[in-house]
């Protein structure tokens, strides 16, 4: 909270820029609202951090609804910014999220994580926070003030390829994961039935997932080629060196040892007892595994899932490098450009969809893990 | 009625089982006791064949077990285990359907019967039908084990130390609803346990195990007057036997009823259908030769002096 403070008055909370190449001025909290709008948020601010030091029940709630209004605000805060500073004339003229206003966000989600253990808040509090923050971020961008920053720039100058990319990493993703999951999972049933294979093929997995993922992709180039070239209906089916077929693959590639080790894991680490009493009660082999193994791995199978999804979610982005498109292409070209923003806009989605993935997930496993039937 | 002939069962160059015979006659509760490792689950689980035996016969109502498929052959024969063989996904009703529910029976009457044996059980239905196996106290879930084994009414139930992760109180009560429930249901019954006080407790026969052979089988009084060796005597607990001995006599077979009868108050009183065991602590702890012993509602029906708790009288 405190620190949080220090960035909101000691680094630019936002940039101007005449156009996308000149770097920005940074502009700091007092040159936007004087001395005295400066004291006024910070005041307010100090007496919050002051409530954090010796938290009750009760000022840990304030300082909660602090920091709400803090997140609330912060899309209103740069619209302000926005209309005041970015000449609206120039069409390239376009504002920049500061470092003070990333490390605030940062800051506030930190606090906002220390606060849900410290109030124990539901599934359901989170949630609504994040939504309210979701809708005044969504009004602010429709209300057009926002449209001189950057990243919003950025965005309009791309947005049809930007949904396009966004759903392209999105099928990427899920087809790795589904494939990986059919194969893993068929490995760890073949795993569970001889223990010869156990080594070699764990052996093997984790080999393929300590090659760095640009190596992986560079492997895979030459012999997709050349299939393509000798198969016409691979290359019909779009399979070549460089585009989704390495990608899908290496992804694949990487999910199969976090699958298939857990889903092992996961079948093998039902209670033998168990097992013993279904076979005592007389069921049937078919009967054990669909009502009894699996039900009971299930939980930390979808862990598993979990790990590979959003690891593929990180991976996938990488494979922009070889043509496979995806919110990744953002992130290079912004690199290749300089342009912080550019990269931002294929980051932040990338980081949102991992988060949803790794919530989701959870809450299912949990849901399965406390006695939910499938 | 279960017989074992010359039963004996490798793994590798070892025997868990050596040469075993042995017949459960229909409602008998037989018990296999013997240190741990000497082959009493093996044995247990070649009945129903969760293993099957290497040598020797085993039958079933004089029918081969090897004739029947094991599936079936294992729903017919109630398994209780430890409490931990619970289906932890599944609801306490649904865990007591289970084998109602192999054998097709619809759904009502498996509804039927679930309430029945919760009731048989002491498990209030309401109450406790769609808890989850972890919301259970470790007696609460054995009771269920137990309901389960019984679902589909078998004749033999085959119990492997049922009760043997329970604490003693609890255990003791359930020991007790056990023999209760033996003498309504009078079922063949072959029970497991490394404990010998159990063992006397429970069975109607008790054999003792060691090294995958049968040492010694009899009634609890046989092996209390007699026990074939050393190791028989150690697993009765050497000096403590003449206590195990008195714990199997009921005050009632004791005491004289032809004496007037003393005023109620006194305090050193002991009910009639405890053991020579509590008498005799009760006299120790009142340090007194004669307790007055009286009924469940407290009636004063007879006298038990240290003569007659010593006097072997009648048996
Ligand atoms: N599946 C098995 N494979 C190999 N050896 C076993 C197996 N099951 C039991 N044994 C061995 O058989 C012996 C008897 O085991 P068990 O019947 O479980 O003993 P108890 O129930 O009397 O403690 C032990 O020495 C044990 O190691
Ligand atoms: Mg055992």
């Amino acid at each position: 909270m405190g620190l949080s403070l220090l960035a909101l008055l000691g680094l630019p909370l936002a940039s101007s820029q005449p156009n996308r190449i000149v770097p920005g001025e940074g502009v700091f909290l007092w040159e936007m609202v004087g001395w005295v709008g400066a004291l006024g948020i910070a005041l307010p601010w100090l007496a919050a951090v002051g409530l954090a030091v010796r938290p009750t029940r009760g000022r840990s709630w304030a300082v909660l609804g602090f920091v709400v209004l803090i997140l609330i605000s912060v899309p209103w805060g740069l619209a302000a910014f926005c209309l005041a500073y970015v000449d609206l004339e120039q069409p390239y003229a376009r504002g920049g999220i500061g470092a003070g206003t990333w490390v605030v966000l940062f800051l506030t989600g930190l606090c906002l994580v220390e606060l849900r253990s410290r109030l124990s808040l539901s599934r359901r509090h989170i949630v609504s926070i994040l939504a309210l923050t979701l809708i005044a971020w969504a009004t602010a961008l429709s209300s057009g003030w926002l449209e001189p920053l950057a990243l919003v720039r950025e965005y309009a100058s791309r947005s049809d390829q930007f949904l396009a990319a966004v759903l392209y990493h999105l099928a990427l993703v899920g087809a790795a994961v589904a494939i990986s999951l059919v194969i893993g999972f068929s490995l760890a049933l073949a795993l569970r039935h001889s223990e010869r294979l156990r080594t070699p093929v764990f052996g093997v997995l984790s080999v393929i997932q300590t090659i760095p993922s640009l190596a992986l992709f560079g492997l895979l180039l030459a012999p997709l080629a050349w299939l393509s070239s000798r198969y016409e209906w691979l290359s019909d089916l779009g399979v070549q060196g460089i585009g989704w077929a390495p990608a899908l693959i290496a992804l694949v590639g990487y999910s199969l040892l976090p699958m298939t080790r857990n889903a092992y894991v996961a079948l093998e680490g039902v209670p033998a007892v168990v097992i013993e009493s279904a076979r005592g009660m007389g069921m049937g082999p078919g009967h054990i595994f669909f009502q009894v193994r699996l039900p009971l791995a299930l939980p930390v199978l979808l862990e598993a899932i979990r790990i590979t999804t959003i690891q593929a979610i990180g991976l996938a982005a990488v494979a922009a490098l070889i043509g496979a498109g995806g919110l990744g292409t953002f992130i290079f070209q912004g690199l290749g450009q300089s342009a912080m923003d550019l990269i931002v806009l294929g980051a932040l989605p990338i980081l949102v969809m991992a988060l949803i993935a790794d919530a989701a997930f959870s809450a299912l496993a949990s849901h399965f893990r406390q006695g939910g039937r499938p | 009625m279960i017989e074992l002939r010359n039963v004996t069962k490798r793994f590798g160059d070892e025997r868990a089982v050596n040469d075993f015979s042995l017949t459960v006659e229909d409602g008998e509760f037989c018990v296999l006791v013997g240190t741990s490792g000497c082959g009493k689950s093996t044995t247990l689980r070649m009945i129903n064949r969760l293993i099957e035996h290497s040598d020797g016969q085993i039958l079933i109502d004089r029918q081969q077990i090897r004739s029947f498929n094991p599936q079936a052959l294992r729903r017919r024969i109630g398994y209780a285990i430890q409490s931990t063989g619970l289906f932890p996904h599944w609801s306490v009703a649904r865990n007591i359907g289970t084998v109602p529910r192999l054998l097709k029976w619809d759904k009502p009457r498996i509804e039927a019967r679930v309430r029945e044996l919760m009731e048989l059980l002491g498990l209030d239905h309401d109450n406790f039908a769609e808890r989850m196996p972890s919301q259970l106290s470790g007696g609460q879930a054995q009771r269920v084990g137990v309901a389960r084994a019984l679902a589909a009414d078998p004749d033999t139930l085959l119990m492997d130390e049922p009760f043997g992760a329970l604490d003693p109180i609890t255990r003791v009560n359930l020991q007790e609803e056990l023999l209760r429930l033996q003498s309504r249901l009078k079922k063949t019954i072959v029970f497991v346990t490394h404990d010998m006080d159990e063992a006397l407790k429970l069975a109607d026969r008790i054999v003792v195990m060691d090294a995958g052979r049968i040492v010694q089988q009899g009634t609890p009084s046989d092996l209390l007057s007699a026990p074939a060796n050393a190791f028989v005597e150690s697993l009765l607990g050497g000096a403590d036997r003449g206590l195990k001995q008195a714990g199997l006599i009921r005050v009632s077979s004791r005491m004289r009823t032809d004496l007037p009868a003393p005023q109620a108050v006194d305090p050193a009183t002991v009910a009639a259908d405890d053991t020579l065991r509590v008498a005799l602590s009760l006299m120790l702890w009142h340090r007194c030769d004669t307790l007055t012993v009286v009924d469940r509602s407290n009636t004063p029906v007879g006298q038990l002096s240290l003569r007659d708790l010593l006097h072997s009288g009648s048996s």
